[in-house]
């Protein structure tokens, strides 16, 4: 990753909290659970919303509907996900830091939330894009985030 | 006697040939995780629409019949993979409380989704469009959602077996 942020992985090594989440298995293993009950609503959320975008689905509802529907739920597993994986980071600082999976984790998670809060806003919000469009954007959040998440599970295997 | 299949089934070709090569467990261990988004990810949202919480101006007959479809393809692939796992490592998860839990929550599901198919969804059309929803529906809807819950809290801590 950036040189410069070594002093950031390092400071996070060195930090109260990474000793007091490293104190005991089970701390990190809750914390796991937690990412993983954070992974299943937020992702649960964007597959509908992806697949809507598809045509499958909730087709009786127009999609900026079922994007505002669905919002609080896609909010609640990014806010779930996010404090549990910052959580986690403390628990190994420096093994992340030395993880080519990890590094490309925090890639693919910036282009999501980055994407999601953007162009894929956007799109989902209006009514009138066209069905190709749509299609675009379906398949570019469905990649993003399941990357995040194959990236994420290939950080304990390699 | 369930000890000796297990034993029996960990001696196979099929299951030391997916404990021991560099790729097959990890792969299908990804396949069991990132599924969870297109089957308990769709049926939390569905049990959200029971109890009340989400989707709320969508029919609750119109949820069930465009969603649940979903979660039972994306909950195949979790089954066909947790399978896969289990024959893998058959006698860690006999000896895992973790796994038996994991069973047996999954048990009270499946009585779960029975009894509300059977005694509560019939009458869907009295209250598919209510404000309120009926005790039934969000009894069926809590105990989903906890009790999913715990499937998956329970599926990662067999990984913490013996440790």
């Amino acid at each position: 990753m950036f040189p410069v942020l070594t002093p950031l992985f390092r400071w996070a090594d060195a930090s109260w909290l990474s000793l007091e989440i490293r104190s005991s298995t089970w701390q990190f293993a809750i914390l796991e659970m937690v990412h993983l009950l954070g992974l299943t609503v937020l992702l649960g959320a964007l597959m509908v919303l992806d697949l809507r975008l598809f045509g499958f689905g909730m087709r009786k509802q127009p999609v900026s509907q079922l994007a505002k529907d669905l919002a609080v739920w896609t909010r609640i597993g990014l806010v779930t996900i996010l404090g549990s994986g910052v959580l986690l980071f403390f628990g190994e600082p420096m093994k992340l830091f030395g993880s080519p999976s990890f590094h490309v984790k925090m890639l693919l998670l910036f282009l999501a939330i980055v994407f999601q809060f953007t162009l894929f806003r956007k799109v989902t919000l209006d009514d009138n894009a066209s069905p190709g469009l749509d299609r675009v954007a379906g398949v570019l959040s469905l990649c993003l985030w399941f990357g995040v998440g194959l990236a994420g599970r290939a950080i304990g295997f390699l | 006697m369930l000890l000796k299949l297990c034993e029996w089934l960990q001696d196979t070709g099929f299951s030391t040939g997916i404990r021991e090569s560099v790729w097959t467990f990890p792969i299908i261990e990804t396949v069991h995780l990132l599924a969870l988004a297109f089957s308990v990810g769709i049926i939390v949202l569905v049990d959200l629409r029971l109890i009340g919480w989400t989707l709320r101006d969508r029919p609750v007959s119109e949820v069930f019949s465009k969603l649940q479809p979903m979660a039972v393809k994306g909950f195949g692939i979790n089954v066909l993979s947790g399978l896969l796992l289990f024959a893998s490592e058959p006698v860690k998860c006999y000896h895992s409380t973790y796994f038996l839990i994991k069973c047996i929550l999954l048990v009270f599901l499946a009585l779960n989704a029975w009894g509300f198919d059977r005694f509560t969804y019939p009458s869907v059309a009295g209250w598919d469009k209510a404000v309120a929803m009926p005790v039934g529906a969000k009894l069926a809807g809590w105990v989903s959602l906890w009790f999913w819950l715990g499937v998956i809290v329970m599926g990662r801590a067999i990984a913490y077996a013996g440790k």
